[in-house]
């Protein structure tokens, strides 16, 4: 006989597998006229800052690394990594 | 360590990052969404005993701008960073920056198959500054909701800057 606790946690657990869910996007993100503003403002403008610009060549650098070393790194080498 | 993508073959047992949700996820969903074609878990390992150091989900998704005001479209083509995690034993070892630099590559690539415009990312709201100032890997803030905070890597300009 399962236990009131025991079904409760079972009950909990089948809640948490239908939450195969990364984002609440269920729900919609965009909710004001602020939001769509935003949206906007982020794929309208095409500056980029000089953070953002070194980001994606670090990005794009290290990926090549990653590629030549046969998907092999070493903890080491992510650690001395440049942050950017 | 070795980048793979998860399969049932991998220990899941004994990772552990200190967060219940990404840890259940990682043991519980992971594989049946790899297998479902649900969601993409990369996952970083130690050759010698296969131990998982951390790992990250990939999925397609939309953004549903409510009208076509935008481009004249109603959804906008998006990845999801879903799920994304570093065990606790590993911390403090660039892994984590690491993981999104690889996930936004990742996703610049299938972008040129595949539309896709912005790489978002939910993030609890303490982590927001780490995201856009700490590591500022090309973030910008989108929202704020209740407990979190939603980013987005615009890849077109990611791919402008390669230029």
């Amino acid at each position: 006989m399962t236990s009131i606790n025991g079904k409760k946690k079972s009950e909990k657990e089948k809640e948490k597998l239908k939450e195969n869910l990364f984002f609440h996007l269920d729900e919609d993100l965009i909710e004001t006229e602020d939001d769509i503003n935003r949206l906007r403002e982020i794929l309208e403008n095409e500056e980029i800052s000089d953070k953002a610009k070194d980001a994606f060549r670090s990005a794009n650098e290290f990926y090549a690394k990653l590629i030549r070393n046969d998907f092999s790194i070493s903890l080491e080498e992510i650690a001395s990594e440049k942050k950017p | 360590m070795l980048l793979k993508i998860i399969d049932k073959s991998d220990k899941i047992d004994d990772f552990d990052c200190g967060d219940d949700d990404i840890n259940y996820f990682l043991k519980n969903l992971a594989i049946p969404n790899q297998y479902r074609k649900l969601s993409n878990t990369y996952i970083f390992y130690l050759e010698e005993n296969k131990r998982i150091v951390a790992y990250f989900s990939l999925l397609a998704s939309q953004l549903n701008t409510g009208d076509a005001r935008l481009y004249g479209i109603d959804r906008i083509p998006i990845v999801l960073l879903g799920r994304m995690g570093v065990d606790k034993n590993f911390r403090g070892n660039n892994i984590g920056c690491t993981m999104i630099k690889i996930a936004v590559k990742k996703t610049l690539e299938a972008s040129k198959l595949i539309a896709c415009r912005l790489l978002l990312v939910e993030t609890s709201l303490d982590m927001k500054s780490y995201y856009l100032d700490k590591i500022n890997l090309g973030f910008e803030w989108f929202k704020d909701r209740k407990t979190f905070s939603i980013l987005a890597i615009d890849l077109l300009k990611y791919e402008n800057s390669l230029k």
